[in-house]
């Protein structure tokens, strides 16, 4: 059923980004704020390179398994009951991508829009809407018109609240432990781990390295645009009273005064947030969708979404009792459970992909070397992953800069910005290589599979 | 959980079940299984939701009993 959808790079990296885009928003923000404080801008740079980690390991399977998604390839390398063990603790972790989400949402409707409606019934209409979406195209597409927007509305966010900045708010920029700014990016790493369910949609990228390159994007668009709403949020706010609210952006927006008529500027905001929500609980919906079928021979997946609906909506409801439940979970538990999945998984899996490439005779890079694409694609990618460890040596260098003088930190914000922006315009022009010298070679044929 | 909207789920939970009934014939064996596993979940949780204090969900034991632990670990660092 997969192998006929039409997904393109553009639509990978704005999937991606508006899946970790939104993940963040409801419960994230403000764990972060309380642990990192004045210095939680920088809650970005581990998470990243954890991201891109995920995607070279998607990029290996995609070469070694053509045509198999991550269900079907643990079912292939580990066998019936191991692979089938391994597939329910990915399956469970999914679920519970789609509970903190779907709940966390019903929340935050709640708390913004509807205060009067029952949360069963926010949460009912929610998983209604997200049992229509049955394929990953109509998804991208509908992505295509609101990750833009949000992005936008984010950029126009940071534009419109200009007369509420106050840079001392920051100050002393660097106060905060090393461990409290490694334990600000450490909290962020879950929701950059949701890149691994991309990988059950494996067979609809049919070039692995535009899939890669994709998703580097995506993930380059959110660490760039997020850790300007962070900076927006502390020097706004002030990390103090940010850290004690519930919906920290949400009150950002609230702050927007512009004129006297144009005070209810969240009202336009929310109707931009809510999709970008639910397309990120979709396209979870659509793994866990994925996920089951392949235990059933990955054939149809239409069956499964009425019961899998109901399933999700009794659970939903009965986890996480109080709304500071999923900030809790979010902020202190949520990373850890992901790590101790994913890290073993991930490296077991970039283990077996190497193997199989070697074993097919499948270890040359799908780049000829030597011709103006992969020198310029070469470029790219060493320039957007310095750029990325840059900002990580410029945050620990500007931290012992503190220790010995205050004056020198204070560009640290700055540096890392801009090395954040070349990041993501280095990912991008990485993309668009990769794209004509497929379209030159002939070898991009979109809705078709090999 | 409100109770009318325990109904209402009850209810809605008998109409899919009679639908999937009606329509497994057509299913390979192993979806059948599949999807009536998972109607069969669905059920028990509605029933256990029924018994007040009943915590069944794994996200909340771990919130319970991991997220605080983690929380006195950053405050003391």
């Amino acid at each position: 059923m997969l192998q006929r959808h039409v997904i393109n790079h553009r639509q990978v990296a704005w999937l991606v980004g508006g899946v970790l885009m939104t993940g963040g928003m409801i419960g994230l923000y403000q764990s972060v704020v309380r642990v990192s404080r004045v210095d939680a801008w920088s809650f970005q740079i581990i998470p990243i390179i954890y991201a891109v980690l995920i995607a070279y390991v998607l990029f290996e399977l995609g070469h070694a398994f053509p045509g198999k998604n991550l269900f079907e390839i643990l079912f292939l390398v580990c066998g019936k009951w191991v692979g089938g063990f391994i597939n329910l603790i990915l399956l469970l972790y999914i679920w519970m991508i789609l509970v903190i989400d779907v709940k966390g949402l019903s929340y935050f409707i709640q708390a913004s829009l509807l205060p009067q409606t029952p949360l069963e019934v926010i949460l009912l209409v929610f998983v209604l809407l997200m049992m229509s979406y049955s394929t990953l195209e109509v998804t991208a597409r509908v992505n295509e018109i609101f990750f833009p927007m949000n992005v936008i509305s984010s950029f126009l966010m940071l534009c419109l609240l200009i007369n509420e900045y106050d840079a001392q708010r920051l100050d002393p920029i660097l106060s905060t432990s090393l461990k409290g700014i490694f334990f600000g990016n450490y909290m962020t790493m879950g929701m950059f781990g949701d890149v691994l369910f991309f990988g059950a949609f494996l067979p609809v990228f049919i070039q692995p390295r535009l899939f890669f390159a994709g998703i580097k994007h995506g993930v380059m668009i959110v660490g760039f645009t997020t850790s300007l709403v962070m900076l927006a949020l502390l020097t706004v706010m002030g990390h103090i009273i940010a850290s004690r609210l519930n919906y920290p952006v949400l009150a950002l927006v609230q702050q927007i005064h512009v004129t006297d008529f144009l005070d209810r500027v969240d009202i336009f905001l929310l109707s931009i947030w809510f999709p970008s929500f639910a397309i990120k609980v979709i396209v979870a919906f659509l793994a866990l969708l994925t996920g089951i079928g392949s235990f059933a021979g990955g054939t149809q997946h239409k069956p499964f979404i009425p019961s899998l609906g109901l399933f999700l909506i009794i659970t939903a409801l009965l986890s996480f009792p109080q709304v500071e439940d999923v900030e809790r979970f979010v902020g202190y538990s949520f990373t850890s459970v992901v790590l101790i999945i994913q890290v073993p998984l991930l490296l077991f899996l970039w283990i077996r992909a190497r193997i199989e490439r070697r074993r097919t005779g499948n270890i040359k890079s799908d780049f000829p070397p030597g011709t103006r694409y992969s020198q310029f694609y070469g470029t790219m990618e060493w320039t957007s992953n310095l750029s990325i460890l840059g900002c990580l040596l410029t945050v620990l260098v500007g931290k012992w800069c503190f220790e010995q003088s205050m004056v020198v930190s204070q560009y640290v914000a700055v540096i890392v910005m801009v090395l954040l922006a070349i990041a993501l315009v280095t990912s991008y022009l990485q993309m668009q290589t990769v794209n004509r010298y497929l379209h030159k070679t002939g070898r991009k044929k979109f809705g078709t599979h090999t | 959980m409100d109770k009318l909207f325990q109904i209402v789920f009850g209810c809605a939970l008998l109409i899919m079940f009679f639908r999937y009934h009606q329509k497994k014939k057509r299913w390979d064996p192993s979806q059948r299984r599949i999807v009536g596993l998972i109607y069969l979940l669905t059920l028990l949780i509605l029933i256990a939701s029924l018994f007040p204090n009943v915590q069944l969900m794994p996200v909340n034991y771990i919130n319970d009993y991991f997220s605080p632990q983690m929380m006195m670990w950053v405050k003391q660092s």
